[in-house]
């Protein structure tokens, strides 16, 4: 081994809290996986946790007004640890998403938080000075 | 966001042109086949074959067409890529919907968007 510099890298950007912007921004964090060497399915995977996370906070925690998304990605040994950071309106997720919803219901939503809580390990968030910190684990390879 | 339609048979296919079935788009898309689908009638295939990305926003937006259509007027899904097939039995919306593996062949192809 050589060091951790080898194996340690980590990926910070932000975007504006609208919709295309978070296009922009998850095209930017597949490019930097992809350099990593992660496999697409796992990348694709985390688009989509990521994609949900974020529109949540432009439709809830931005509703309309402008404001920022900072996404920082650290590469550790089995996977990586995300954060997402926004400026928006206090949203604790906690009692959301412990179960689909129920498919005979055919809701057109509340799937978002669902699929956050399946595919991350150790959700977590926080409000500290008037930013929401979202931060959760994403292994390396899907358990499945 | 561009879809393009036909016929296969008595069925209505439409086909997503876009690579990416998401929140920026889903409220367009559903505003799309509403107009397409203005006039009752046939069954209709939605055709997935060129989205590899959708999310929840997106996948509602389909749950949303089908419920535009009513219970009379089936919605089918097609050619799911193998991420959005995933999304579908995340959320167990591959129990609610008929899933073919490819769309049909159509005649007298259009385009909207």
């Amino acid at each position: 081994m050589t060091g951790q510099s080898e194996t340690e890298a980590r990926f910070r950007a932000a975007c504006k809290g609208d919709l295309w912007s978070i296009r922009t921004l998850l095209a930017e964090a597949e490019g930097f996986l992809r350099k990593q060497g992660f496999p697409q399915d796992r990348i694709d995977d985390l688009k989509l946790v990521l994609a949900e996370a974020m529109t949540n906070i432009a439709r809830h925690g931005y509703s309309g007004q402008t404001g920022e998304i900072s996404l920082s990605l650290h590469v550790v040994d089995d996977g990586l640890l995300c954060e997402l950071v926004d400026t928006g309106i206090a949203f604790d997720p906690s009692g959301l998403g412990h179960s689909a919803p129920e498919p005979a219901q055919v809701r057109e939503g509340g799937y978002g938080w669902f699929i956050i809580r399946t595919m991350s390990q150790s959700l977590c968030y926080a409000r500290e000075k008037g930013r929401n910190k979202l931060s959760f684990r994403f292994p390396r390879h899907s358990a499945a | 966001m561009q879809v393009t339609h036909g016929r296969a048979g008595d069925a209505l296919v439409i086909s997503v042109q876009e690579t990416r079935l998401d929140a920026a788009v889903a409220i367009r898309f559903k505003d799309i086949i509403r107009d397409i689908t203005a006039t009752p009638g046939a069954p209709v295939i939605l055709d997935l074959a060129q989205v590899q990305f959708l999310d929840s926003s997106g996948l509602g937006a389909i749950v949303g067409v089908m419920k535009q259509l009513g219970p009379d007027r089936p919605l089918e899904i097609a050619a799911l890529s193998e991420n959005v097939r995933k999304l579908f039995r995340l959320t167990r919306m591959d129990t609610v919907f008929r899933i073919h593996d490819r769309a049909p062949e159509t005649d007298d192809i259009e385009a909207a968007e």
